[in-house]
């Protein structure tokens, strides 16, 4: 498999003004991550772990502090014109969160679908047009073109999204909580039309999350973010049927569970670190009980049986 | 101990009534955790307000009847109704972000109502929140705080200290804790259960994430298009769910300790609740519709166990 994606060491920091003191905000404090052809890599982790920072640096809506990004092997430079942007846009898109949010609720479908067209100059716009919403199961496509977003239902909106970012052809779709506001009888509706796409269309997928039984249905690989870093990779099913860093196990153990015997209570007191100050070493140390002295250190990355823990365990 | 009985509620424009709770009745006994479940849209968080009396213009409650110990709280004056409130049923609201004052100290917002409407004096009234907010691990330094300095996790766990003050009997809780995160969640989820245990109070527990309410539940109401559609005990409606938008639902859920390769959404949306529904609000979404299914409308009757309104059974 060929990567489309390849970061290497990416670090963003924002900084905030307190008064007269000027702090810096640790986002993402080195990020490794690869996205290969085909492939759905779901990031999950908690509110203010860098998920959502990670996916919009990597759609160039903000400048990274420091590392390198490469797209199909070549590195992206800082700075693109015009020209190179344009050609980045088409190959890389982005879905959010909110539907209802993400698309401008005075425009109609069809509108919102040519805008990349017209941007990117393709043509045979509405042949286009009703093939992408074919793509997204919005049929007959016709009944669609003319509608407003408020006269869909939110599932409906969200294939629109899906729509719009598939109609320039892109390799690589940023999904940032897709599925979140949606309810749970369509939920699994847009997971599968994200495989749907995968596989016939050739679109890789990074998807952020917390729900970790959506990331382990539609994933290959899931990659678990805390404060910052990367703690565990590895491939989807191994990762939730069998967690190795302490706080994947925490992120297992606390998501729900009709099967679960609800005797099982879990330990967990505190919360994320500070990223304005974050500890040096584990970041997770303050809260783990397997905590060593060793875990004050800084904690590299180790391969075991397949995959990638941060975790002084193994 | 609370019993709502054939309520009828809605809200009403000029022109239009969206009837949004249709004909629902539902008893929650002692120590019951009554979970009721359903999609937005479906009338469950009116179902709540109105069997409070808290449902505000243009939300109207039509017909029915709230009884709580005896009382029909629907029938009660403001002023009477002030004095039941929080002294027998109690709400935990959805984001504990909106409901708090921000400009009020913890303690201040806390002790209002005790001082206002059941003649605490301030003192006992600070004694009482201290207390309490003891009792959902809040340290009583914390009491004078304003609500920005406390945590997501600790904001709701301050509305829920809030829900405890008078110890009532029956306690509302429309989804509280789905703006938190999963590890967040979990610990306050578990600390309303040994709040349950140990101080013998009733939940209903108002949600949209079905896998949460199974885990959690002891009973279990599903409700579609302002209706119970499926109302029994939680485990065994999950084991062998009857109606087909339970079945769906289910299906419909990716688990996570379940390896399914595949999980199916439910076709369609649900019905326009300003029109009268003919037969089953189901029906145009339900894979096993047949003809009956439009002409008669479907009423809950008690199947293997459970209670299910389906012509299937």
């Amino acid at each position: 498999m060929s990567s489309v994606l390849k970061v290497i060491g990416l670090k963003k920091e924002f900084t905030i003004r307190k008064g007269f003191k000027t702090l810096t905000l640790k986002a993402l404090r080195g990020v490794d991550l690869e996205l290969n052809e085909n492939e759905i890599v779901s990031v999950v982790g908690e509110s203010g772990c860098g998920k959502t920072t990670l996916l919009r640096v990597l759609a160039r809506l903000y400048e990274p502090t420091a590392g390198k990004i490469s797209l199909f092997g070549e590195e992206l430079p800082r700075r693109l014109n015009r020209k190179e942007e344009l050609k980045f846009r088409k190959l890389v898109q982005m879905v959010f969160q909110d539907p209802f949010a993400s698309l401008n609720p005075t425009k109609r479908v069809s509108y919102v679908l040519k805008r990349p067209l017209k941007i990117h100059r393709i043509e045979n716009e509405d042949q286009i047009m009703k093939n992408v919403l074919e793509d997204v199961e919005l049929t007959p496509p016709e009944s669609f073109l003319e509608k407003f977003p408020h006269e869909l239902s939110g599932g409906q909106r969200q294939r629109v999204v899906f729509a719009r970012a598939i109609i320039t052809k892109p390799k690589i779709i940023l999904a940032d909580e897709p599925t979140s506001m949606l309810d749970v009888s369509i939920k699994s509706g847009i997971l599968n039309l994200m495989l749907k796409l995968k596989e016939e269309h050739g679109i890789s997928f990074l998807h952020v999350t917390h729900d970790l039984a959506a990331a382990k249905y539609i994933s290959n690989r899931i990659v678990v973010m805390y404060a910052g870093l990367i703690v565990e990779e590895g491939e989807a099913k191994e990762i939730v049927n069998r967690p190795m860093h302490p706080y994947t196990m925490l992120l297992r153990e606390a998501a729900p569970d009709p099967e679960k015997s609800s005797s099982t209570t879990l330990v967990d007191v505190g919360e994320p670190p500070s990223l304005i100050d974050p500890p040096l070493g584990c970041p997770f140390e303050p809260r783990c009980k397997y905590a060593k002295a060793e875990c004050k250190e800084p904690v590299q990355m180790r391969e075991v049986d397949g995959r990638k823990v941060r975790c002084v365990l193994y | 101990m609370f019993e709502v009985l054939e309520l009828n509620a809605g809200y009403e424009f000029r022109n239009r009534f969206v009837h949004a709770v249709r004909n629902v009745s539902f008893k929650v006994e002692q120590d019951d955790f009554f979970g009721i479940a359903g999609e937005s849209g479906c009338g469950k968080t009116t179902l709540m307000l109105a069997s409070l009396g808290l449902l505000k213009k243009p939300g109207k409650v039509i017909s029915g009847r709230v009884l709580v110990e005896g009382l029909n709280l629907l029938a009660l004056s403001n002023d009477e109704l002030k004095k039941v409130r929080w002294k027998k049923v109690s709400l935990v609201t959805q984001s504990s972000m909106n409901s708090l004052n921000p400009v009020m100290k913890v303690k201040d917002q806390m002790a209002d109502v005790l001082i206002r409407n059941h003649g605490f004096s301030k003192s006992d009234a600070y004694e009482l929140v201290k207390e309490k907010l003891k009792l959902v691990g809040i340290t009583p330094d914390r009491m004078e705080s304003y609500p920005h300095q406390l945590s997501g996790g600790m904001r709701q766990r301050v509305v829920i200290a809030m829900a405890l003050l008078l110890s009532p009997r029956v306690i509302f809780m429309d989804e509280p804790t789905t703006a938190l995160d999963v590890v967040v969640q979990r610990s306050i989820l578990q600390q309303i259960e040994e709040l349950k245990k140990k101080e013998h109070f009733s939940i209903v527990f108002i949600t949209h994430d079905i896998s949460l309410l199974f885990e959690l539940a002891t009973k279990i109401a599903i409700m579609y298009a302002g209706e119970f559609v499926e109302v029994g005990e939680a485990t065994l409606v999950y084991s062998r769910p009857l109606h087909p938008y339970t079945k769906g639902l289910i299906e419909a859920l990716p688990s996570i300790s379940k390896d399914l390769e595949k999980y199916k959404s439910i076709p369609g949306r649900p019905p326009d609740l300003t029109l009268k529904i003919e037969g089953c609000p189901f029906r145009e979404r339900c894979s096993f519709a047949f003809e009956r299914c439009r002409v008669e409308k479907p009423e809950l009757r008690f199947v293997n166990g459970r209670w299910v309104a389906c012509h299937l059974y």
